[in-house]
């Protein structure tokens, strides 16, 4: 008797444990097929993990984020001197610059007045600080401490002082997921400035380049030329700085961003329309 | 004295889990090995888990691992859940036959287990998400996971005897 009920409590004990496992074996399946299909269900979990689960994980990993963070400012300051010297250098470039951008301003003034056309400037959502950088395995993205709160939704695109940094993917109550557009499922519509050549491009494998994934009617832009968005897909708004082409193939291109994204601290989000 | 009757092995293990998860996940500025080492450690911990440790619980673990690091690293659903979940079954099945192996075996099948998923992760990635696969990473990772394999399996059997 004592034997046979305990077989039975083994059995139990493994059809629970095989059910158990069957319902999140389907559940996986689920996620999977709904995750293809951009279903609510997913986009929900999403939320959650980026609500819930990042500050966790930030609170956790604090002490090894500050003591790596001291570590490169230690090693930063062994570049200093260089650095200085180089900043200096640059103060002086950028001053002639900025006199020949100042005297450019009042002309454009004149001529927009000449013209009667409306100006076109960039609507600043949100300007927001960075939370987590996912590793750079697989997807690259960040996450931003601004939400649906401060009127941030998906596919906005975002910038920074250097140009194009990404676009939003997905946006909870309090913080949205970036797309930066070094990753490799990105896209962006690029033009050179002399208007000649139009493309798109995607992150490369190391995500330290951008890589042309189609070029309009094969024209090849050339060495040195500067990409901005073209406008063509409705989350870019139009010229905005993306990267600069250092390499030139018979059937693609090979371009610098501009931005760093090893560090981002704050990305503005822009109103694309 | 209370606090060491409720830290088991296994609660330490899960601790230790779940601090390196959250490393894993954060990017570190100019420490890109850091993170690879804890994706090494992470997985390692999984497989330990599994084989040492398989309970009712690890079900939800290892579902909620594979859930949290395919949306915080790729931001969609996929290949680590599916191979965590495909992991449990597998265990599930070679428990019987784990009892009668030494150490020196598991220590054998659990690397080779690790640089398995390792390298059905990222083709899953690229299969299910276009992210391609890169030979440079696996072999940063393969090189890692063996390095770190033999010193990690003393560790934790000094945890074990806890």
């Amino acid at each position: 008797m004592f034997i046979r009920s305990r077989i039975r409590s083994i059995t139990n004990k493994k059809i629970f444990s095989n059910f158990i496992l069957s319902i999140l074996f389907i559940l996986t399946f689920l996620l999977i097929l709904f995750n293809k299909t951009d279903h609510y269900l997913v986009n929900k979990i999403k939320h959650i993990s980026i609500d819930v689960v990042t500050p966790i994980t930030k609170f956790v990993s604090a002490p090894i984020t500050v003591t790596a963070n001291i570590g490169a400012q230690l090693n930063n300051l062994r570049f200093l001197r260089a650095e200085n010297n180089k900043l200096k250098e640059e103060i002086i470039r950028l001053k002639k610059w900025q006199t020949l951008a100042i005297k450019n301003t009042r002309e454009n003034k004149v001529f927009k007045k000449l013209l009667n056309s409306t100006s076109n400037n960039i609507e600043i959502v949100k300007t927001a600080s960075v939370l987590t950088h996912s590793s750079n395995i697989y997807a690259r993205s960040i996450t931003i401490n601004a939400g649906t709160n401060f009127g941030v939704t998906s596919d906005m695109a975002v910038i920074n002082n250097k140009g194009l940094v990404g676009k939003t993917v997905i946006s909870s109550s309090k913080n949205s997921k970036i797309i930066l557009i070094n990753d490799q499922n990105s896209s962006v519509p690029v033009k050179s400035l002399s208007d000649r050549s139009y493309a798109i491009v995607k992150g490369s494998l190391d995500g330290k380049y951008l890589i042309s994934a189609f070029i309009k009617n094969d024209a090849m832009p050339k060495i040195g030329d500067l990409l901005v968005t073209s406008g063509s897909a409705k989350i870019f708004p139009r010229d905005i700085l993306v990267a600069k082409v250092i390499m030139v193939n018979q059937d693609h291109f090979i371009a610098l961003p501009y931005v760093d994204f090893d560090n981002l601290d704050y990305v503005q989000i822009i109103n694309s329309h | 004295m209370h606090l060491a009757k409720y830290l088991t092995p296994f609660v330490i293990f899960n601790i230790f889990l779940f601090f390196v998860f959250s490393i894993t996940v954060s990017e570190l500025y100019n420490f890109y090995f850091v993170n690879l080492f804890c994706y090494v450690l992470l997985h390692f911990l999984i497989i330990y888990l599994g084989i040492y440790y398989y309970r009712k619980i690890l079900y939800f673990l290892y579902f909620f691992y594979g859930l949290a690091l395919d949306l915080l690293w790729i931001n969609q659903i996929g290949p680590h859940l599916l191979i965590f979940m495909i992991m449990l079954v597998f265990f599930n099945l070679i428990k019987k036959y784990m009892y009668n192996l030494n150490s020196q075996k598991i220590y054998l099948i659990i690397l080779f287990i690790q640089l398995l998923i390792i390298l059905l992760e990222l083709l899953f990635s690229q299969l299910l998400f276009q992210y391609m696969f890169s030979l440079n990473t696996f072999i940063q990772l393969s090189i890692i996971s063996i390095a770190i394999s033999f010193p990690l399996l003393f560790l934790f059997s000094k945890i074990d005897n806890l």
